[in-house]
Parts: structure tokens; C-alpha cells; sequence
């Protein structure tokens, strides 16, 4: 019997798909409550984030820099810069983002937020669903993208 | 050969957080006609004014201004977003 995670992954992932399509970005996985997400950057280059959301959405899912495939992830390469979003901290800075909690990763910029509670943080607005969230992340790539880490 | 009338509508395909769609909107129509198209067909939670919308990398703002005057046309695409808060 599927998990509530899998149910709510599932019906946002063809959400997702739709979107992905519509716009031309690449989309790939989709199983195991995981998938790589490329879309195009200010540079013209692509930039791939990893989902993984297993207990979504009692916690938010994990959004992970990462190369085309999601086999390596964290690399400087693939780490962008730019805005409050793709802030220096290497995560995207995001209540909707389980890295950006320092309970989560080191690197989380945030010891002031729960972890529970990121779908009534007042910054995570209506980036509620796996959708939401990786559109949000392709406008910031096309507007404040900056460059990658290294 | 009679010449056709001019179309009225701009025909647009819209992503949104809850998938795609196609939709014709009349010339006249708004930026926020389409945030509103956007949050009756695909029943997106919030209000108007919690989403923005994109043709590529431009921000379509401010959204009483009509798509044309973004010089959107036939067969674009355009994003409607959640907004969002990095912090």
C-alpha cells in the first residue's frame, strides 16, 4: 500500500511532468520519490537540482545541486550562485528546501525555523507543491542566476 | 482570395504549479486575466496577487497591463509562478 509521501509525490510529479514539458525543461526519475531537474540559466547553460522527498510532505523535500544525471551532486560545478535564493550557504535558502535547516545540514543557513512547520513559514507563500518549487527555482535561474560556485 | 479576418485571441500555452494548459485569451485580456485563468483551471490555493508571470526571463508586471503591451502572440509560452521568498 503506498505511503501518503508516495500518494502526494505521485500525483504532483504528473503535475510536474506537465509543466516540465510545457516549458522545455528536463525532467527525469520519478521513482523511489526521487527525480533531476534541468533547467536553462541565465548563461545559457542548464542547471540541475536533485529531489528527494521522501516524507513529504510532513517535511519538505531536499533540493540538491547536481550534475545532469543526479549521480554526483555538491560539486562547486554545479552549485549556483545568486539572489537569496541561490544564497553563499551552497543550498537554495528556502523554507520548502530541507537543506536550508541547519538541523538538516550544516550548511543551512536557518536555525530559526522549524522543520515541521515549513508549509506555514511565512516564506514559503504557495511554493507548496513539487511544481511550485521547481518553477520558483527556474525564475531564479533565468533572473538572478549569477554565476556557479566554482 | 478574400483575406481572413484578423483573430482576436492570442493562443497560449500556460504552466503553472499544478501542470499546463492551453488557453485563448482575448487581445484585451491582462497579465492577471491569465493568473486568474491559471488559479480557476488548475485551482491553484492563494490569491491573485500571491503569483506573477513570466514570457522567458521577463517579468510580466505590472499584471493591469494587457499581453500584447508584453508583445506576448501566438504559440508563446508563458510561467506563472508562485512567489517565493529566499532568505
Amino acid at each position: 500500500m503506498p505511503t501518503p509521501a508516495e500518494l502526494m509525490f505521485e500525483r504532483e510529479f504528473a503535475d510536474l511532468a506537465s509543466v516540465a514539458e510545457a516549458m522545455g525543461w528536463k525532467l527525469s526519475g520519478g521513482q523511489d520519490l526521487r527525480f533531476v531537474l534541468g533547467v536553462p540559466a541565465k548563461d545559457g547553460t542548464w542547471l540541475y537540482v536533485k529531489c528527494e522527498a521522501d516524507q513529504y510532505r510532513t517535511l519538505p523535500p531536499v533540493w540538491r545541486w547536481c550534475d545532469e544525471n543526479g549521480g554526483s551532486v555538491d560539486a562547486d560545478s554545479m552549485t549556483a550562485q545568486g539572489g537569496q535564493f541561490f544564497s553563499t550557504h551552497q543550498v537554495i535558502c528556502a523554507p520548502w528546501n530541507r537543506l536550508a535547516y541547519k538541523t538538516v545540514d550544516a550548511r543551512g543557513p536557518h536555525s530559526d525555523w522549524t522543520l515541521g512547520d515549513w508549509m506555514s513559514n511565512s516564506y514559503t507563500r504557495q511554493c507548496t507543491t513539487l511544481a511550485a518549487m521547481a518553477t520558483r527555482v527556474s525564475v531564479e535561474a533565468k533572473i538572478t542566476f549569477t554565476g556557479r560556485r566554482g | 482570395m478574400a483575406k481572413e479576418p484578423e483573430k482576436n485571441t492570442i493562443s497560449v500555452t500556460v504552466g503553472t504549479p499544478k501542470g499546463a494548459f492551453d488557453a485563448d485569451f482575448q487581445k484585451t485580456a491582462k497579465v492577471s486575466d491569465v493568473i486568474n485563468a491559471a488559479i480557476t483551471k488548475k485551482g491553484l490555493a492563494g490569491a491573485a496577487t500571491e503569483f506573477e508571470v513570466y514570457l522567458g526571463d521577463t517579468l510580466l508586471t505590472p499584471t493591469d497591463r494587457t499581453l500584447i503591451s508584453f508583445h506576448v502572440k501566438d504559440g508563446d509560452t508563458l510561467l506563472v509562478a508562485a512567489q517565493g521568498q529566499g532568505v
